[in-house]
């Protein structure tokens, strides 16, 4: 490892007393960033903010007049899903390309507020729609640990960031486990939230009802120091909560009281590296203190993926009718009428499986359709919810595999889209149900990372990142 | 729960506002076909009297008052070179086949 790479795979609490004791600036720091991302070969950002280095020189003033928090000055990334003020955000999509918001999401304006500074806008699956980040019209994101395989989508872009010590942490989006699976699959953790726990203005929406800003990091403090940093009800989001948000950071040391975790036996029918996991898990968590495991059931989980699959299809089809084609995108040659251009433009500017996904959930509300899949989708999520309502009234928090497998070969599954979906088979639950769940690193299986998935009812993040905290260093 | 044939995919396409080439609209078929399948286990499950989803956890906050703002930031969202007196100048689209009585370009 070189020098500036173990300077940026340091923790925030480890580079913010370097900026303090004044042994790092922040131009300095930021500069090497970019210029590590300048050299980047993993495919990892689209955009990069030219304007980060007089941002970190700001920074510089503040932390020397002492009045700095303990995020100024330090870099982050952002998915590309996010709007960045006067920064380019293409949702990697081709539709977006030239799109230059005016506004910031607000998760951003917090982050930049705290004194960070954004250094790049990450690559992801367009429109945030995949498993694998192979769906982005910028190309893919390689994985870090070994670059013949994928980051995981859909912030693949993030995740490899944050793997490949380019920043500490960063931001994704998460609508079916696209925080959760990347971090599985490079080596870091990504927390997903509780539904209304962050403000979604300014996130290009995919399924608003599922989509929520995640964290990557390499620690849980840095979790928690950003996530009650970016969390808080927003009046520009009627879905974000006036519920108050908790000291994360400060509660994250606190003694654990008796732990209870969940296995769900429908989970556990994995062979292989979801199998072998759990298994080490069990052995592993076993052995710490006032920790024991219950077996449980979530009875409805084998209808998890299809329903995730038409309500996500539903949902996105609708957010995206708002892309015709007139004022972004490449504009079609050869259109005689409005209809023909809208098609013209929508053909040629979304990818293979944003048009698919359109596809389906234009099916799925189409008349004559609507009450055997979205409707019926609908319940079944309700009765997925209930299963965890139950779940949680006998445990504290559910651990299962984040993935089936480890990352996979770059286009391994390209042309299968119903084996891809088939990666999100553990994480898309927690967002039918609106409920928080982390992946952390728990080692190795044949050389390649594999994360552990920890669920929590809703608004306990604290727990999760207290158990997380906890657990992951028996990984290590 | 049913497969899907190549005149759906074709309505679903008109729908859905997307134009697929001959190839995208067989590699749909047997796509959209796949998936379908593999959704239909939904069916599979007991939803009599359960109400569909809805969130409990995150009771939506008050709603912000319905009145209009100042919108400050309008210059960014502007290409100069398609602005034509002050609108967004796009290539013909509201005219119908054969009727060409539309101007070449208009706002």
């Amino acid at each position: 490892m070189n020098e500036k790479k173990a300077m940026h795979a340091q923790s925030i609490p480890e580079l913010a007393a370097s900026l303090r004791d004044g042994s790092l600036t922040s131009s300095t720091l930021v500069r090497r960033t970019l210029d590590r991302i300048r050299d980047d070969k993993l495919n990892a950002f689209i955009t990069i903010n030219e304007k980060a280095q007089a941002m970190a020189k700001q920074r510089d003033e503040r932390l020397h007049g002492g009045s700095a928090s303990e995020l100024s000055g330090i870099p982050v990334a952002i998915k590309d899903v996010l709007t960045t003020s006067g920064l380019r955000t293409t949702a990697a999509s081709r539709i977006l390309e030239e799109y230059v918001p005016s506004y910031s999401a607000t998760a951003v304006a917090k982050l930049e507020a705290a004194g960070m500074v954004v250094v790049g806008k990450t690559n992801c699956d367009e429109f945030a729609m995949g498993s694998s980040n192979e769906n982005s019209f910028f190309g893919p994101v390689k994985n870090p640990c070994d670059t013949t395989r994928v980051s995981g989508g859909s912030s693949g872009g993030s995740a490899a960031a944050v793997a490949a010590g380019y920043v500490p942490v960063a931001l994704g989006t998460d609508t079916g486990g696209s925080v959760r699976l990347p971090a599985s699959f490079c080596g870091v953790m990504g927390l997903k939230p509780t539904y209304g726990r962050v403000s979604r203005y300014g996130l290009i929406a995919m399924a608003s009802s599922l989509d929520q800003v995640g964290i990557f990091s390499h620690t849980a403090y840095d979790s928690a120091l950003i996530l009650q940093t970016i969390a808080g009800h927003d009046p520009h989001d009627a879905t974000s909560s006036t519920r108050p948000v908790e000291e994360y950071a400060a509660h994250l040391e606190a003694p654990l009281s008796k732990i209870t975790i969940g296995v769900p036996r429908e989970y556990l029918s994995e062979a292989g590296a979801a199998g072998a996991l759990m298994q080490s898990a069990r052995e592993k968590l076993g052995g710490i203190k006032r920790v024991s495991f219950v077996d449980i059931s979530l009875p409805h989980t084998p209808y998890a993926l299809a329903a995730y699959y038409i309500c996500m299809s539903s949902e996105a089809s609708a957010n995206l009718a708002r892309y015709d084609g007139i004022r972004y995108g490449s504009q079609p040659d050869g259109a005689e009428t409005l209809d023909e251009w809208y098609r013209a433009a929508r053909g040629r500017n979304f990818g293979p499986e944003v048009r698919r996904r359109i596809m389906l959930g234009t099916f799925a509300l189409s008349s004559g359709y609507f009450d055997a899949y979205y409707r019926q989708a609908s319940k079944v999520r309700a009765l997925i919810s209930r299963d965890f309502e139950k779940a949680f009234s006998r445990v504290d928090v559910i651990l299962s595999p984040t993935s089936p497998t480890p990352a996979f070969k770059l286009g391994e599954k390209v042309s299968d889209p119903l084996l891809m979906y088939l990666s999100d088979i553990y994480t898309v639950s927690a967002n039918l149900a609106g409920i928080p769940a982390i992946s952390f690193p728990a080692g190795l299986h044949e050389d390649l990372p594999v994360g552990l998935q920890l669920m929590g009812p809703a608004w306990s993040e604290t727990l999760l990142l207290q158990a997380t905290h906890r657990f992951a260093p028996s990984f290590v | 729960m049913k497969q899907i044939s190549l005149v759906e995919v074709d309505k679903i396409a008109a729908l859905a506002k997307v134009s697929l080439t001959p190839e995208e609209r067989s590699a749909m078929v047997a796509e959209l076909g796949s998936i379908l399948a593999y959704i239909g286990r939904l069916g599979e499950a007991v939803t009599t009297d359960v109400e569909p989803f809805v969130s409990d956890s995150t009771p939506l906050a008050d709603t912000r008052s319905d009145r209009a703002q100042s919108f400050s930031a309008q210059e960014p969202l502007l290409f100069p070179e398609r602005m034509r007196e002050g609108l967004l100048a796009t290539k013909k689209v509201f005219n119908e086949r054969k009727k060409g009585n539309a101007r070449s370009e208009h706002s």
